[in-house]
């Protein structure tokens, strides 16, 4: 039980949850920016497949409510960024975020684009995470930002957990639907002939070996991934790895899981570590003679 | 909360290990029995084994001089769900049927504005026949529907 314990709710720094908070909510906030929830609005009735909460709508939402969502999201998003109101606009911009992308999955196939940026902001709605670099935590000098404590630690490593899980799932529901002719089979050459005519996915789908390796990789990748929560130096090969799988999906197949890629490199980077390097450096470029 | 200095070893309160608990297992069960609550979801990203068959959906403006096939991918966004509406089509009723066929007529008259009904066939293809140097079956074209003008002549089977 304690085992548990230490493992789902460890230390951490409040700059370490805030440095997530950051991370997630500056590419919510561009997601929700960018995103085509205008284009769909309005959709005629006939055409509209909704799934999950979105079977309570009658039909899809109108371009100005849409509109209105996009513009509350995006600016609460920024505002969770910076920290300033924090326990509200962060609710307020998932909630957006939700609602917008369940429009875009009621069009008749579930997008699992912004998913995992969705599912791993969900701890964050109920965790203290604008006591450090933050207009709040400034506002209320309230808490050492250095202090570890099992009170920030469990928002990052459930986040880890959903990063880590979305691809074991994937790769595991590969296993259960198609078994290894998943790899062995001519599965992922005939996929990507099927997605266009990129050059990429004719490369590797005119050169069999070359398609094994990869859906043998993909495999790997999926059901490996968490080995991250267990053994933290591996994510030097499964982060850039997904992020890697993700370019080439995008390169060969026009697929953009860029949010998921950003996702989890935003979840698996020790980000005040990061700001502690980048600050011993700057002295000495800057000392550089130009 | 405002105010406190938490203590290293201090567990966050029990609603809050509680709710981690629940979402976890809602995540994870629903990983592991492909479930879709979405946002929850059973991540079956490609999951189904692809062959050298597929299917695809076409329609076509009907005119005078022919039919043209209508271009999805021009038409405003709202209407370019077809292949995944088409997916499903052929369990709908047939006033949905017909009541979405209509409004892609509508839609397409702005590409072809003399057209006067509107065909969707369905079309088995073979990516071989494609990618192979001819190689597979040809492709075969069966008409789904016709909707449009005097309306209806042929049900989607």
């Amino acid at each position: 039980m304690r085992r548990a314990e230490r493992f789902f709710f460890p230390a951490a720094t409040p700059r370490q949850l805030a440095a997530l908070r950051i991370g997630l909510c500056a590419i919510l906030a561009g997601r929700l920016a960018f995103g085509p929830y205008a284009e769909v609005a309005g959709q005629p009735r006939e055409l509209f497949r909704p799934i999950s909460f979105m079977e309570l709508m009658p039909a899809m939402p109108s371009k100005p409510l849409v509109v209105a969502l996009q513009v509350l999201g995006v600016l609460a998003a920024v505002l969770a960024a910076l920290g300033l109101r924090t326990r509200v606009a962060l609710p307020l911009a998932w909630a957006s975020a939700v609602f917008l992308n369940g429009m875009l999955t009621s069009t008749g196939k579930v997008v699992h684009n912004d998913l995992v940026l969705l599912l791993c902001l969900v701890p964050l709605l109920a965790a203290r995470s604008a006591d450090a670099w933050s207009l709040d935590a400034r506002r209320a000098a309230r808490t050492r930002p250095d202090l570890a404590s099992r009170l920030y630690g469990w928002p990052l490593r459930t986040a880890a957990i959903v990063v880590a899980g979305a691809y074991f799932f994937a790769g595991l529901a590969k296993l259960v639907n198609s078994g290894p002719a998943w790899v062995t089979s001519e599965n992922l050459r005939w996929a990507l002939y099927a997605s266009g005519d990129s050059e990429l996915a004719l490369f590797i789908a005119d050169r069999p070996w070359l398609a094994h390796a990869f859906a043998a990789g993909t495999l790997l990748l999926e059901l490996g991934f968490p080995l991250v929560l267990l053994l933290p130096r591996t994510a030097w090969i499964f982060v850039p790895g997904a992020v890697a799988l993700h370019t080439g999906i995008w390169l060969a197949m026009g697929l953009d899981y860029s949010a998921q890629a950003a996702t989890a490199v935003v979840v698996f980077t020790n980000w005040p570590l990061v700001v502690v390097a980048a600050r011993r450096l700057r002295p000495a470029a800057s000392a550089k003679p130009g | 909360m405002a105010g406190i200095e938490p203590s290293p070893d201090e567990l966050p309160p029990r609603r809050v290990r509680a709710f981690v608990v629940a979402f976890l297992g809602a995540f994870v069960l629903c990983g592991l029995f492909g479930l879709e609550l979405w946002p929850l979801t059973g991540w079956r990203l490609f999951s189904q084994l692809r062959t050298d068959h597929q299917v695809a959906w076409q329609a076509t403006a009907v005119e005078e001089d022919g039919e043209k096939p209508i271009r999805f991918a021009e038409l405003p966004r709202t209407y370019r769900n077809f292949p995944l509406v088409m997916r499903t089509y052929s369990t709908l009723p047939r006033a949905e049927q017909l009541a979405a066929c209509r409004l892609w007529l509508d839609a397409a008259q702005g590409q072809s504005p003399a057209a006067t009904a509107m065909r969707i066939y369905r079309i088995d293809w073979y990516l071989s026949y494609r990618h192979g140097a001819g190689h597979g079956p040809a492709p075969r074209k069966t008409l789904l529907i016709t909707c449009g003008g005097e309306d209806a002549a042929d049900a989607a089977r």
